[in-house]
């Protein structure tokens, strides 16, 4: 008796040992989750757009509605330039705001992970047949002891999906600061294309002019006249598209401002592109720099890590279950028995092989993905490059050479006019193509800024004025230590992981 | 062979008479008071020196290209004879023995020929036809004797086209041995067309017909020297012609007669008085007057566009074309513009604007009433009492009340108006015709004075 009281004392203590680390796990877990603060995640989202491209959200979520409105207000009163019109956008996009809202989901993801199951309590009453003897009753709380041991491993994992999902939010915006940008710059130079559209027809509508009182005192002919009329219809035609494509640039602007474009706010914009800057950004080791900003590059590298984890778990989970449980019962004949109990699920059939195997694929298809759209993206780099150099070249032959060339035209014309060696249709024609120039030039300075913004999305971020010292250029970010995909592979063959 | 050496003794005896007759103190400087010759004043030009040589007149000739004014502000990359051109004024008298030296500075061959002198075959100067062409850097020698007497010229004979084009030809005046009447002002004028792309100095030869600066002695008006004569003085003008189109030249304030041609005299009994007289191309003409009539007369190319520099032919017509609103939107886009043609052309010879580089304006040359608006083929005859010299005496001054001007309002004839009304309704006017707003009938014109 006194042996067996003792190994019951024993199974009482084991007992109570288990039962106290279940609630204590339990009280971490509660307790924990509660402890970092929810704006912690726009933070650093906003810090990585700060660091990337100048800009922050300046918002936290504990500002009210109306104090948003106001600074979205202070921000219209002026001419929206490219940066200003980023800043409403960060305050106002829905798409940027629903982005924010995913950190909250990942966030809501990662403290789940950190959750133990729920113990599971048990027990079932048997009454004795014929009246005899007491009602035998037996209870049992009980909790998957793997659950709890798992519990680091899963919290890693969930917290490098969390990580993922925060750069892919910081990319997501990235993009839609690209798109405003984009389509700032797009109705700048459109507005700019219809200022030179007026000024051709302005200069058609003086020809016509002239042609008219020309046939009115009797100086050409029907068909001069009607010639003339058809230039100046063609130049009619021409403003007429131009003030199409205004229109669109601005329904396309308005929406990536977060406005309904429902006459809230009237859209007052310099109606000019900023000049060519004297410098281009640094173009030193470009590739190299966007393999090691672009966050989706990161997110993709994220990714990788967290199939590495999930493989982990995976591995260990080879035994899937141990429940563990504490049961207590009262005889029918009165006595009462209380004792653990355990249940675990033996790997002899299922080893779990085919899950490892499809993570070990998945991470060797994740590492081929990289590896591809680290290629794309070089690729998209130089091309960009391309762009915006070929586009920079244009605007100065235009500005430089051909946009002065054409004024020197207009004056050499004159001469000819002033000795009557050539006539005032002759003068108008050397306007209307400095006009036309001029309107190529603002095209190919359109093309400058697009590109740019299209070079800075291919880089992950804005890229310091080439005057900047090099080794300041690239941008600390945190590099997540990823094998290259070929090399792992081979990895993969000599040994396996753990 | 015999014959030539001859001929050539007595060629070279005769000539050194002549050189001791004419030529006494120095063969190489002409002096007027010693030339049995009233010497050719060529205006703009110069006459070519020559020097004696065993009785032979010897001249030399340097086809070279060249800088010339056409007038001050157009200078052209011309071709010519030793500096200028036309090239300067052969002058020698009927029997002469002339050697001319040709060099060519030409960047191609080029040959010289005598147009109307009287020379033997050999001497002609038609490129592959009559002699081996001059090489660039060569000299060649003419020699000839003279035979006759009147205006002939010379010129280039290949190439014609680039040479003649860009202005190598010249004068070559014979003198008669003895003249039949003493001239007192002997003028020679070169008639001339070019083409020269306003704004550009190259004159350029493949243009056949359409030319825009016209000139006497390759020299366009107001770039023109006068021709300064004494009231009472015979005159003399010769005028040559190599070009491609003929210009009815026009002289002001005289008839004249025309005495010679480039094939002689014209027999007195020929002669007729005009005010113009043609020259076609391949052509001289001398033209004879008394200049009895003190004034600044005209003397011009007859067709409308000669006594004019260049002008645009494509530039629309503004006659009448009221440009009064239009102008000032042409001005937001080109500030300089200046509405011009709507009542003619003349206001642009006040305007002083800036032209193309080294373009003539279209017209002008300041006279003692405003502008002259002319410009190309036209100079004037000066003709004044009392000068004791042929210098420029400066404009005409004119006796009083022999000016036409401006009379009194007044004093002018009262200009008739038409006015129209109604039979039927005499209190009806109208300035323009129609019909009478009290009863349609058609309103009758009628004549009123203001």
């Amino acid at each position: 008796m006194i042996k067996k009281r003792e190994k019951g004392g024993t199974m009482q203590i084991f007992f109570k040992k288990v039962t106290l680390f279940i609630f204590n796990v339990g009280a971490f877990v509660i307790l924990g989750c509660g402890s970092i603060p929810k704006n912690q995640d726009s933070r650093e989202v906003n810090q990585v757009l700060e660091e990337r491209l100048g800009y922050s959200r300046q918002s936290d979520e504990k500002k009210a509605e109306n104090e948003i409105e106001k600074r979205v207000q202070v921000l219209f009163n002026e001419k929206l330039t490219s940066d200003s019109a980023v800043q409403i956008a960060l305050l106002k996009n829905p798409s940027i705001q629903s982005a924010f809202e995913d950190l909250g989901i990942a966030r809501a993801d990662w403290v789940q992970a950190g959750l133990l199951k729920n113990p599971i309590f048990s027990g079932h009453a048997r009454f004795p047949e014929g009246g005899e003897g007491d009602t035998n009753v037996e209870c049992a709380i009980g909790t998957d002891l793997l659950d709890v041991l798992f519990l680091p491993l899963r919290k890693k994992l969930a917290s490098s999906q969390f990580e993922k999902v925060k750069l892919r939010v910081s990319h997501e915006i990235m993009d839609v600061i690209a798109d405003v940008k984009t389509h700032f710059y797009t109705l700048q130079f459109t507005m700019q294309i219809w200022t030179m559209r007026q000024m051709a027809l302005k200069a058609a509508e003086i020809s016509m002019e002239f042609a008219s009182r020309q046939h009115e005192a009797g100086n050409i002919s029907s068909l001069d006249w009607v010639n003339e009329k058809v230039v100046y219809e063609q130049a009619e035609l021409d403003l007429i598209h131009s003030e199409a494509d205004v229109e669109v640039a601005r329904e396309k602007l308005i929406p990536l401002l977060g406005l309904s474009g429902k006459g809230e706010m009237s859209l007052q914009i310099e109606n000019h592109l900023p000049e060519l800057p004297s410098s281009d950004p640094s173009l030193e080791e470009l590739e190299e720099r966007a393999l090691a900003q672009r966050l989706d590059l990161a997110a993709a590298r994220k990714e990788i890590e967290i199939l590495h984890r999930s493989l982990s778990l995976t591995q260990v989970g080879v035994i899937p279950s141990v429940n563990v449980a504490a049961n207590t019962e009262k005889d029918s004949d009165g006595t009462r028995v209380t004792g653990p109990m355990w249940e675990l699920e033996l790997p002899l059939f299922d080893q779990k092989q085919p899950a490892i195997a499809r993570v070990k694929n998945q991470i060797r298809k994740s590492q081929y993905e990289l590896a591809a759209k680290e290629n794309e993206i070089r690729s998209e780099v130089r091309i960009l490059k391309g762009k915006m150099l070929t586009a920079r070249k244009i605007v100065e032959i235009y500005r430089d050479k051909m946009i002065p060339l054409r004024g020197q035209v207009i004056v050499l014309t004159q001469q000819n006019y002033n000795y009557m060696l050539m006539g005032v249709y002759q003068l108008l024609q050397a306007k209307q193509n400095e006009i036309s120039s001029q309107r190529e030039g603002i095209e190919a300075l359109g093309d400058y800024w697009i590109a740019r913004v299209d070079l800075e999305q291919a880089l992950g971020g804005r890229v310091p004025e080439a005057v900047s010292e090099k080794n300041s250029t690239v941008l600390p970010i945190q590099q997540i230590e990823v094998e290259q995909p070929l090399q792992s592979e081979m990895h993969h063959h000599h040994g396996g992981e753990s | 062979m015999k014959r030539f050496w001859r001929m050539f003794l007595v060629v070279l005896i005769l000539s050194n008479i002549h050189g001791l007759v004419y030529a006494q103190n120095d063969s190489e400087k002409t002096e007027e008071s010693n030339l049995p010759y009233t010497p050719v004043i060529t205006p703009n030009g110069s006459t070519l020196p020559w020097k004696m040589e065993n009785g032979v007149k010897v001249f030399h000739l340097i086809a070279e290209p060249i800088k010339h004014e056409i007038s001050p502000g157009m200078v052209i990359n011309a071709w010519g004879y030793n500096g200028q051109t036309p090239g300067p004024t052969i002058e020698a008298v009927e029997g002469d023995i002339v050697r001319i030296l040709v060099t060519n500075q030409l960047p191609e061959p080029t040959a010289v020929h005598w147009h109307g002198v009287l020379v033997p075959n050999g001497m002609d100067g038609v490129q592959g036809l009559t002699q081996k062409p001059i090489l660039p850097g060569e000299t060649f020698a003419y020699e000839f004797t003279l035979h006759q007497h009147g205006t002939q010229m010379y010129h280039s004979h290949g190439d014609e086209m680039t040479q003649m084009g860009l202005g190598t030809m010249g004068f070559f005046i014979i003198h008669p041995k003895k003249s039949e009447h003493k001239i007192d002002r002997d003028f020679a004028i070169f008639l001339n067309e070019w083409f020269v792309e306003p704004g550009t100095a190259t004159p350029n030869p493949n243009i056949m017909t359409d030319f825009n600066i016209f000139t006497f002695n390759s020299r366009a008006y107001p770039g023109t020297a006068p021709l300064v004569v004494k009231k009472g003085d015979r005159v003399r003008i010769r005028i040559g012609n190599v070009g491609q189109e003929s210009h009815p030249i026009h002289l002001h304030g005289y008839n004249f007669k025309m005495v010679a041609t480039d094939g002689g005299d014209i027999p007195e009994s020929a002669q007729y008085p005009e005010t113009t007289g043609v020259i076609f191309p391949g052509e001289t003409r001398d033209i004879e007057f008394v200049a009895d009539v003190p004034g600044d007369w005209a003397l011009h190319c007859h067709r409308r566009h000669h006594p004019m520099n260049a002008m645009g032919h494509d530039t629309p017509n503004m006659i009448g074309v009221n440009q009064s609103g239009v102008e000032e939107k042409v001005r937001d886009l080109v500030p300089e513009y200046m509405a011009m043609g709507e009542k003619g052309m003349h206001e642009m010879t006040e305007m002083n604007m800036q032209g193309p580089e080294n373009t003539l304006p279209m017209m002008g040359g300041a006279g003692p009433f405003g502008s002259v608006g002319m410009g190309g083929m036209f100079t004037i005859l000066k003709v004044r009492e009392n000068i004791t010299t042929y210098e420029d005496p400066g404009w005409y001054h004119h006796p009083e009340g022999t000016v036409a001007e401006s009379i009194d309002k007044s004093q002018a004839p009262q200009a008739e108006v038409v006015s129209y009304t109604c039979p039927m309704h005499p209190e009806i006017y109208q300035e323009s015709p129609g019909s009478c707003p009290k009863c349609g009938m058609t309103l009758q014109a009628e004549s009123v004075s203001k």
